[in-house]
């Protein structure tokens, strides 16, 4: 058993006592209600999973949570789907998915949403030469499987953020 | 034990000499004609001769050999080619596994269920069917089936048995709430897969004119272990074995059989997939072999307007081909093959381009729609539908719709309800496929009757079909409603010429507009039709049966005739109440011969480029052409189109499961080893989809959701052909057969 103390979306949580092997994923939707991160493989595969971890050097990365166990997020900050709009606000990102009507079942949006906004955090800190964009997207994203859309919208919903403010992204 | 086949069919068809002259034989002509039963001997099922076919049979299998005959003979004057042709079996790979909740109330009875399917009310009726002879513990008094939205559904949440586990578990396990939910290896176990199809093909083409003269095809369907949807899927796959052709002589048999594999059933452009993929590919050889150009010999074939299709009924909607055919061929793409062609050498690559056009029925020939749409006295809009939700967008379809008649995009929207239009009292029996019109003509003196009361939902009848009711909801809302509404603002007396013209009327900015008049805001009239107890609820149900029921109900005193079977309206904020039809015309029972006579067209052309040391093949481009009448929702069409293509990427270069040993049925399959299509394996930026606009202003919608994916495969086959001078006659095409290939 693990005492399990994180940070998710801003607010803390634990100590709790969960099993060694009980996945983040089932920790999120099981235990917190927080049902936006979604299990479609559970390995690692699809990614429709994934949400964002905020490493204390200010960088982050999207980390699956089917084949992770919680007990590894321990002490860790996270950030999921529910803790991207603010004052009820949606994000930028949400904002441009929904304009480019990028999502159709929805089922692995959460997924893509918070593995755009790693892009986009990272760009914000290391842009890259506009002639370079298409293939960085792309390289971000190719680890989200979509069985609806063919991918296209959500990449240009992430391109659109990106040109809409060149000074901020692009070198 | 042995298992029984699921089923087997014989389509014929031998047109008149001439076309404006009737067919000498065709299923429509003549019905639908089954062997009846499965011979396991060296005696060919097909036979006329086979021992208890009948004459029905007999009489249409002795021209299916005709033809056949006629193609086997030898002939100089026609380019005769004989080939086979193999699909795989897949998964539709929904993201969200199955699942659902369950739990049985021992002192109420009552069986609470949550789940997503494609087919809520066959789902409901399967539970009760299930549990109705159970003994008293074990049978509820009340079933309340509630439905969700579902990540994705491709057909594979169609008939899927899975409620019935769920139900099973509650059952066995009273008063406890329980969830079944699959992992991704169990759905990848025990899911709905789409059936490997077996098939050979001959084509026969007159040299001089580049015609088809003949086309005779055999399939053989691996149905699976459990009867679930193969005699469909065989059906809809054999009458559309010619695509977009116009054929004088057609003989296409099917059959599905049972295997040891996973079960096979309903998925995305199910049968169409593969007969067309074998056909376009077929097409493309027969074309380089005469020769011809591949879309001058497609243009010269193509079924025109007014034409014949393998059934012998024609289409009743638009026939796009001719342009569909013209924009591949002025396509960059397509103009430029020859000269990218001879670039590949310099780079270590082979550089090829494919073209296939396809076309995809939608609807299943027994269509149910139900439809609810309110308007409350601030103008806010309600709509209740029996459509489902899985990605397809029909939700946004349905508010767009319905804003067209009643001036606002809904304010809620809710899908796939079941129990929730009670005042309409449906009844229904017998099946609407197979019932005959003497029989349906007694049950309609019921006017509560109808052939189906509600029906699954696939991506392509959404527009079509799931949004139908409610259109019809909102025009009599408008009618009896809003409309009276204005001429009471506009005091305009009910003798007034002008009272009638409500169909002149145009909303504008969610306003109600009229030549001399002021302009009317939705909430206004609203309020109006809610004071003066005008209709603001309307509850429809309509039936197609590849053409809508007809019906005329009392409306507030006057008559309406529409589309529909079924009507209950509410006057201002009062209770529905249910309007008795008369003179209701359901589709004929006779249209039941008919193949298809909805359908929608699409194009596609590809690029690739393929390394030589690898077989590591790269989709340079892509275009795809479709057209989809008057477009709901154009986002989710292109959308769809986006899906599709991906989809149909997946299904020629990627996507296999081995049938039996090895295959899913061992529960150790998952996407490690099963591979879709990612954003890496597409041409993200260099796809681009064109949608034709619509015939005309009022063309009404059609559904495209699996069109789109079908011309892909075959486009992807002829382009590796076109790079690699090797014919693939089987799915997936993996860079180890292309390096093959090449070597």
């Amino acid at each position: 058993m693990t005492a399990l103390s994180l940070t998710i979306n801003g607010r803390t949580y634990g100590p709790t006592e969960v099993r060694d092997e009980l996945s983040m994923n089932d920790y999120l939707r099981e235990y917190l209600g927080l049902t936006g991160t979604k299990f479609g493989c559970g390995a690692a595969q699809c990614l429709s999973c994934a949400i964002i971890v905020d490493n204390p050097d200010g960088t982050s990365y999207a980390s699956p949570t089917c084949v992770v166990a919680a007990a590894n997020f321990n002490g860790k900050t996270i950030r999921t789907v529910e803790g991207h709009a603010k004052n009820g606000e949606l994000s930028v990102l949400q904002k441009a998915f929904i304009e480019h009507f990028a999502f159709q079942c929805g089922y692995c949006t959460a997924g893509f949403l918070n593995e755009g906004q790693v892009l986009l955090e990272r760009l914000a800190k290391k842009p890259v030469a506009r002639a370079d964009l298409t293939k960085t997207i792309g390289e971000a994203l190719d680890g989200h499987l979509c069985r609806c859309t063919g991918y296209v919208k959500y990449h240009e919903a992430v391109r659109d953020v990106i040109l809409a403010d060149p000074k901020r992204y692009l070198v | 034990m042995a298992m029984p086949d699921y089923g087997a069919y014989h389509f014929t068809r031998v047109a008149g000499p001439t076309q404006q002259a009737r067919d000498v034989y065709s299923p429509v002509l003549a019905g639908w004609v089954s062997p009846g039963k499965f011979q396991k001997t060296e005696l060919s099922i097909w036979s006329p001769l086979a021992v208890g076919t009948g004459a029905a049979y007999a009489k249409g299998a002795t021209y299916g050999e005709q033809i056949r005959a006629e193609l086997a003979a030898p002939n100089p004057n026609l380019l005769m080619l004989d080939r086979e042709f193999e699909t795989q079996s897949v998964d539709p790979m929904f993201l969200e596994p199955e699942a659902g909740i369950a739990w049985y109330d021992t002192r109420a009875k009552k069986l609470e269920l949550v789940i997503g399917v494609q087919s809520p009310y066959e789902a409901a009726e399967a539970l009760a069917f299930m549990l109705g002879k159970a003994s008293a513990a074990f049978k509820p008094a009340h079933i309340h089936a509630q439905f969700a939205y579902m990540g994705g559904g491709f057909g594979g949440r169609d008939h899927t048995p899975f409620p019935l586990y769920v139900t099973l578990a509650a059952m066995f396990l009273p008063g406890r709430p329980v969830r079944l939910a699959h992992d991704r290896y169990q759905q990848f176990q025990a899911g709905i897969k789409r059936h490997a199809f077996k098939m050979r093909t001959r084509i026969g083409v007159d040299h001089a004119s580049g015609k088809i003269t003949g086309f005779a095809a055999d399939h053989v369907l691996d149905g699976g272990g459990l009867a679930n949807f193969s005699i469909n899927v065989a059906t809809v796959s054999a009458t559309a074995a010619i695509g977009i052709y116009d054929i004088p002589k057609v003989d296409v048999t099917t059959v599905a059989l049972h295997s040891r594999g996973v079960t096979a059933g309903s998925m995305r452009c199910y049968g169409t997939l593969q007969t067309m993929t074998a056909l376009e590919v077929l097409i493309d050889e027969a074309a380089l072999a005469l020769p011809l150009d591949p879309i001058e010999f497609r243009r010269r074939n193509a079924l025109k307007a007014g034409g014949l299709t393998m059934t012998g009924n024609p289409y009743s909607v638009s026939i796009r081909t001719p342009e569909i055919l013209d924009r591949l061929e002025k396509h960059s793409i397509w103009q430029q093959r020859a000269a990218e062609k001879a670039r590949g050498p310099q780079s270590g690559i082979v550089i090829g381009t494919g073209v296939a056009c396809a076309t995809k029925d939608y609807g299943t020939g027994a269509d149910a729609s139900l439809g609810t749409v309110e308007i409350d006295p601030q103008g806010r809009i309600a709509i209740h539908g029996d459509t489902t939700e899985m990605g397809n967008g029909v939700g946004t379809a349905l508010a767009n719709r319905v804003a067209g008649y009643l001036g606002g995009v809904a304010d809620e929207v809710t899908v796939h309800e079941v129990d929730t239009f009670g005042p309409l009292a449906l009844v229904t029996s017998g099946n609407a496929h197979t019932m005959n019109q003497a029989t349906q003509d007694a049950a309609a003196r019921n006017p509560r009757w109808v052939p189906e009361i509600s029906s699954a939902t696939a991506a392509s009848t959404g527009a079509h079909v799931g949004t139908h009711a409610a259109a019809e909801a909102a025009r009599v809302v408008f009618r009896f409603g809003l409309w009276p509404a204005a001429l009471d603002l506009w005091r305009i007396a009910p003798t007034d010429p002008r009272a009638k013209q409500w169909e002149t009327a145009r909303w504008q900015d969610g306003h109600l507009a009229m030549p001399g008049l002021a302009p009317l805001a939705l909430p206004e009239l609203a309020a109006k039709a809610h004071a003066r107890k005008f209709v603001t609820g309307a509850m429809a149900h309509s039936f197609s049966r590849w053409g809508w029921s007809r019906a005329t109900f009392p409306v507030a005193g006057q008559t309406w005739t529409a589309d529909i079977d079924g009507l209950a309206v509410r006057a201002g904020g009062g209770k529905y109440a249910r309007l008795d039809r008369a003179g209701v015309k359901f589709p004929p029972t006779d249209n039941n011969r008919f193949g298809t006579v909805y359908t929608s067209m699409c194009g596609t052309l590809v690029r690739v480029e393929i390394e030589r040391a690898t077989g590591a093949i790269r989709i340079a481009k892509a275009y795809s052409v479709l057209e989809c009448g008057t477009a709901l929702v154009p986002e989710l069409v292109l959308g769809q189109a986006q899906g599709g293509f991906a989809m149909g990427v997946g299904y020629a270069l990627l996507e296999t499961l081995p049938p039996y040993e090895g295959g899913p049925g061992n529960g150790q399959w998952n996407l490690g080893q099963y591979l879709v299509a990612r954003g890496s394996d597409l041409p993200l930026d260099r796809l681009k989809v064109e949608v034709l606009a619509p015939v005309s202003a009022d063309e009404p919608p059609k559904g495209i959701a699996e069109v789109g994916m079908i011309p892909v495969v075959p486009a992807l086959l002829n382009a590796t052909f076109d790079a690699t001078g090797k014919r693939f006659q089987s799915l997936p095409v993996t860079p180890a057969m292309l390096k093959g290939a090449l070597a």
